[in-house]
């Protein structure tokens, strides 16, 4: 009996062990920013899409911050049934059909450019940069207190077609459109 | 008292009975309550925990404490739970609700980070812990304390309500019984009272009374009919006692007389037994009681006259001890006999003495199974075995020196002829060739030379024709003896046909015997008869015979010159004649070969005679053949088959 016990904790720390060693090292600003991308696509409802097989694309526009970091979170899973593909781009003439756009910090500058491109499309806009919900994009990542946070502007999202569940909102920090832009 | 003691049983019975289904179904009811509430208490509390766990995944998702701590706060509708905890999938306390005391870390053992989901009762609280799983993948872990007091209010209240309906129950059951068993008891105390007195006063002419139609009622009538019962036979006792101590003492006197009369029997029985004893000490046979273990049980003295032992040693030992090795087979298997019961009779073994040798026993005995006894007589037959042998002996010398002798008187037959014919045969050259030379005296004695020779060739044809009968076996079957008689007849008259023979033959019965061994027979007595006739008359013979119980008996009668019947015996003799007359031929060999014959055969002859006036010749043969046999095998060893002659 000591012996069975002896093998089963041996066995347990074995086990146990790299998976604590791994976690405890905090994760990093992008590592918690993909699997937040990740996790947006399962609580949000795109218009029915008919082709199952299309792969659900994740684009990344501008410089990218995630290095290998978003294509592992994804890499194997699947949202709404279809498989995960990560694509980037420079330009957003250059941006295809796309179920969610990352934009990175680097595109400051084409902010107006980018979502005005998108406007209607069904396309989730997630940004890092201040007033990037205001300005007509969907989701914007914020940090509070060193912990990642986010914003959601629900017009923006209404005018795509897009609609976030209820679970989320009460999570996130509601913005509406800036007055400016409301014209 | 006894009435007491039976309504109280009654009472206490029907307390017993109610008081224990009560117990019973109390027990059942609490039993099922507990069941049925740590089961439900369970599943409530598995269905908050997945509740919540649903409700805490976004905020586990994207990081959100506080969100996570206002869903768990959302359990305050439960009033039972007393706390709640999220962990994140590495066991770190994510967010919380109420307190736990017993909880010293915030974070999560990993002993339940390994368990995973499950349900566990610690002390008075009752715990689920779930997985929080999200798209496949565990997130963390919901720990959810729900405190037992309410089992606990709950069983008191059970607990009181059962207790009151028991105590209410009982004081039913006692009114109930107590009015209930006054009917029963009633009717039993009267019963019971009227018993009493009956037994102290013997009073049978008491009755009970006893209303109603119950078994009770039934128990007075049947009581009383019972009364009434032993009231008559009371009265028949006494007279029945009566007429006993009557015959009793009949009974008595007749014992006496009976006991007398036993007495004397007895005494005679052991006079008896007495006479029996001194006949069994003074005995010459030796008497033997044993039992079927192989040993004597009761010896006379004659054994240790015979034997030599003391009585004592021949009782100690298996009687098999003292038998010749020999016989032990034998004895072993006659003692068997005996023991299924049967009668010994004339079986002989023998015994060792005490100096070494050995005596004879010829035993009488008969077996008793059912008293596992033998009782043997047995007499010392060891001179009469003796004299039996040294007979024996002598009986062998005798036929071994017959046997000689007969061989002998063969070859001296046998080798007298040679010579005899050399000199018949130079007596007839003799006769032939010089009979010029010789006058008429010398040739007279020639012919009597010659003569003689030719008689003494006839005595020595008849000397081996005598000892040919005796050495001859006989082979037996049916000759018909007045034919053969016939046939003998027919030859005499062919030889001799100046003779005038009458022949009369009676019917006879058909002879088992040797046909040409009873041919001599025959031919010697007919021979006989023409021999002995008177010269010059005719010779009459008559040939009979008649059967004669388990014989045949023959015989040839004549009307001849007869015999002196002082000689009778002598006649069969070898070389026996009566009558030295020269003119009848004969060697006085063939009444011998008759009786020879005769008695090889098993039969018997004799002669009756007068003088003047005929013989007649009887001979008798057995009828069945076997005896034939048996007799040739008993002369032969008797060592004499040539009998007396």
């Amino acid at each position: 009996m000591t012996n069975y016990l002896a093998l089963f904790m041996t066995v347990s720390f074995i086990v146990v062990a790299p998976l604590r060693s791994d976690e405890t090292r905090p994760p990093t600003e992008y590592e918690v920013k993909a699997a937040f991308i990740y996790n947006f696509a399962r609580y949000i409802q795109w218009p029915k899409e008919s082709d199952i097989n299309k792969p659900f694309v994740i684009g990344v526009i501008g410089k990218d911050p995630f290095g290998v970091v978003l294509d592992d979170s994804v890499r194997g899973q699947k949202v709404q049934g279809r498989p995960v593909a990560i694509k980037r781009f420079t330009k957003i003439d250059d941006v295809p059909d796309c179920d969610i756009l990352f934009v990175s910090a680097s595109e400051n500058g084409h902010l107006y450019q980018i979502l005005g491109a998108l406007r209607q499309a069904p396309v989730l806009t997630i940004g890092e940069v201040d007033k990037f919900a205001e300005l007509g994009g969907m989701i914007n990542l914020t940090t509070e207190d060193k912990r990642i946070r986010f914003e959601v502007n629900v017009q923006a999202m209404e005018r795509a077609g897009l609609k976030a569940g209820s679970q989320l909102l009460r999570l996130a920090r509601i913005v509406t459109d800036a007055r400016s832009d409301r014209q | 008292v006894s009435t007491h003691s039976i309504s109280r049983k009654l009472t206490r019975m029907s307390m017993i009975v109610s008081a224990s289904v009560l117990v019973c179904c109390c027990a059942g009811f609490i039993g099922y309550e507990l069941f049925t509430f740590k089961r439900v208490a369970v599943q409530q509390l598995s269905t908050d925990a997945d509740i919540v766990a649903f409700n805490v995944t976004p905020a586990m998702l994207f990081n959100d404490p506080a969100a996570a701590a206002d869903t768990l706060a959302g359990l305050r509708a439960s009033p039972t739970i007393a706390a709640a905890a999220v962990y994140t999938s590495d066991g770190r306390l994510f967010a919380k609700y109420g307190s736990d005391p017993r909880r010293q870390s915030p974070n999560l053992p990993d002993r339940l980070l390994m368990t995973g989901s499950s349900d566990r009762i610690e002390g008075n609280a009752l715990i689920v812990l779930r997985r929080i799983v999200s798209d496949g993948k565990p997130i963390g872990m919901i720990y959810i304390r729900s405190n037992f007091s309410e089992i606990s209010r709950r069983l008191r209240t059970y607990a009181l309500i059962v207790l009151g309906v028991l105590a209410a129950s009982l004081a039913l059951a006692l009114i109930v019984s107590s009015a209930l068993q006054k009917k029963i008891a009633a009717p039993l105390l009267a019963l019971s009272d009227t018993a009493r007195t009956i037994a102290s006063k013997h009073d049978y002419s008491v009755r009970a009374l006893t209303p109603g139609s119950d078994e009770i009622a039934t128990l007075g009538v049947a009581f009383n009919e019972m009364l009434q019962q032993i009231e008559e036979q009371t009265a028949t006792l006494q007279r029945a006692e009566a007429a006993v101590r009557e015959v009793n003492t009949d009974l008595e006197r007749r014992v006496l007389e009976r006991t007398e009369k036993l007495t004397i029997a007895n005494a005679e029985l052991a006079k008896a037994e007495e006479g029996l004893r001194r006949f069994f000490t003074v005995s010459l046979e030796m008497l033997a009681i044993a039992g079927f273990d192989g040993c004597f049980k009761r010896l006379n003295p004659a054994w240790e006259k015979v034997l030599g032992y003391p009585l004592q040693e021949l009782c100690d030992r298996p009687f098999l001890d003292f038998v010749h090795p020999d016989d032990r087979e034998a004895t072993t298997a006659e003692a068997a006999r005996l023991a299924e019961g049967n009668v010994t009779v004339r079986f002989e073994n023998r015994y060792r003495c005490a100096d070494g040798s050995y005596r004879w026993l010829l035993w009488n005995a008969v077996g008793l199974p059912e008293e596992g006894k033998i009782f043997a007589a047995a007499s010392d037959i060891t001179e009469r075995k003796q004299l039996e042998s040294s007979l024996q002996d002598r009986a062998t010398a005798l036929e071994h020196a017959n046997r000689e002798l007969e061989s002998f008187s063969y070859s001296v037959s046998h080798d007298l002829r040679s010579p005899l014919r050399a000199v018949d045969g130079y007596a007839r050259i003799f006769e032939e060739d010089y009979a010029s030379s010789v006058d008429d005296e010398g040739r007279r004695l020639l012919s009597v030379i010659r003569g003689e020779a030719r008689r003494m060739g006839i005595l020595i044809d008849d000397l081996l024709a005598f000892s040919q009968v005796g050495r001859r076996s006989l082979s037996a079957k049916e000759v018909d003896l007045g034919r053969m008689a016939s046939d003998i007849i027919a030859d005499k008259r062919r030889h001799d046909p100046d003779r005038q023979i009458n022949f009369v033959a009676r019917d006879a019965p058909m002879a088992h015997a040797d046909s040409n061994a009873i041919r001599h027979v025959v031919f010697n007595l007919i021979a006989n008869a023409v021999k002995y006739s008177k010269p010059e008359a005719a010779v009459d013979i008559e040939f009979g015979g008649r059967a004669d119980g388990d014989h045949n008996l023959y015989w040839v009668a004549d009307h001849g010159i007869g015999f002196d019947m002082r000689y009778a015996e002598k006649i069969f003799g070898v070389f026996q004649r009566l009558h030295t007359n020269d003119r009848i031929e004969g060697s006085g060999v063939g009444l011998a070969i008759v009786q020879r014959v005769v008695e090889r055969h098993g039969g018997r002859v004799w002669a009756e005679s007068e003088i003047g006036k005929g013989s007649t010749f009887f001979f008798t043969l057995p009828v069945a053949q076997n005896e034939i046999e048996n007799t040739e095998i008993a002369n032969e060893r008797s060592g004499n088959p040539a009998g007396r002659g």
